[in-house]
């Protein structure tokens, strides 16, 4: 199979696995999920290096939303 | 648009009402991760491209290349070893010495024709299979390793994993390296096509190099090169 497509069909895979380990334990910060499809997508990029047509917005994108919410919750610590 | 685009941007447009509805009408979390997965996919999906040259083909045209060198070779009835330079228009240029122990060509201008002559110095000047490939601009700022295993490893998947050490001379270690055609002449000159590879990268970011041995092992191959000039 193409890595590409693999890469997409991995990824998939991992996302719905999450939701439903996540859901079943009864997980209901947002913030973990994506965290989660965060470090997903890093280590299925790192292994299946899939080609990409432009620079990869949608990992600048989690990373940024990643550094968001790990800011959010140190803030939350140190107001408490 | 392809079909697998036009899937992804349904994907995307779905997902996103999903994720609106269910996080703020619905309040369901896990239905809000999933469409917020889904449309990390279709993103995904967006950004791969589908029409990706497949690594069989460029092998091809590589090996295809090397055969078209070596009818040449064989013509001069040349089996030295050359010097792998790279001149001041960006591309690697093979130098053959047309005598015994000459080194490389110290000026970097780009030969004028076949055989170039520097002083008293005459080489065969050729342009190896991978010359263009290390102007990619893929490639550019990036270390040897990481281009050799851009260009072998994810590009011509002619190995499976490739490492660089650096002490006196280069040594590159390519792991599973897949068979290609035999070229008994462009071995004797070029190198094997991976190691003329990993040459042409060589030059283009270290200084001229030549290819000193290439030793076969159970599961991977050793190209030793020697810089000649370390600029």
């Amino acid at each position: 199979m193409n890595k590409n497509l693999l890469f997409n069909v991995v990824l998939g895979g991992m996302i719905i696995s999450t939701v439903g380990i996540f859901g079943a334990l009864g997980e209901t910060r947002l913030d973990v999920y994506v965290s989660m499809f965060t470090l997903e997508y890093f280590i299925a990029t790192a292994i299946l290096r899939p080609r990409r047509r432009i620079i990869d917005v949608l990992a600048i994108g989690l990373l940024a939303i990643f550094f968001f919410m790990v800011g959010i919750r140190i803030v939350e610590m140190f107001s408490t | 648009m392809e079909r697998l685009h036009l899937f992804a941007v349904g994907l995307l447009i779905f997902s996103a009402l999903l994720t609106i509805i269910s996080y703020f009408l619905l309040s369901n979390i896990p239905l809000a991760a999933l469409a917020i997965g889904m449309i990390i996919l279709a993103i995904s999906i967006l950004l791969t491209p589908l029409q990706s040259f497949p690594p069989q083909a460029i092998r091809a045209l590589l090996e295809g290349s090397a055969l078209s060198l070596e009818a040449i070779l064989e013509e001069f009835d040349i089996s030295m070893r050359g010097y792998y330079v790279q001149a001041n228009d960006g591309r690697v240029y093979l130098y053959v010495p047309l005598k015994e122990g000459l080194g490389p060509p110290i000026k970097r201008s780009a030969p004028s024709g076949l055989v170039h002559v520097e002083d008293s110095s005459r080489y065969l000047s050729l342009i190896p299979p991978a010359s263009e490939l290390t102007k990619a601009s893929e490639i550019s700022g990036m270390s040897l390793e990481s281009a050799l295993t851009y260009i072998l490893v994810d590009l011509t998947e002619i190995a499976d994993a490739v490492e660089v050490t650096f002490d006196e001379v280069l040594t590159i270690r390519m792991k599973n390296v897949k068979p290609h055609v035999a070229a008994g002449r462009f071995n004797a000159v070029f190198g094997s096509l991976e190691a003329s590879i990993a040459a042409c990268l060589a030059a283009s970011l270290l200084g001229p190099v030549r290819i000193i041995k290439e030793v076969e092992e159970e599961d991977s191959k050793l190209v030793i090169l020697e810089v000649v000039e370390h600029e």
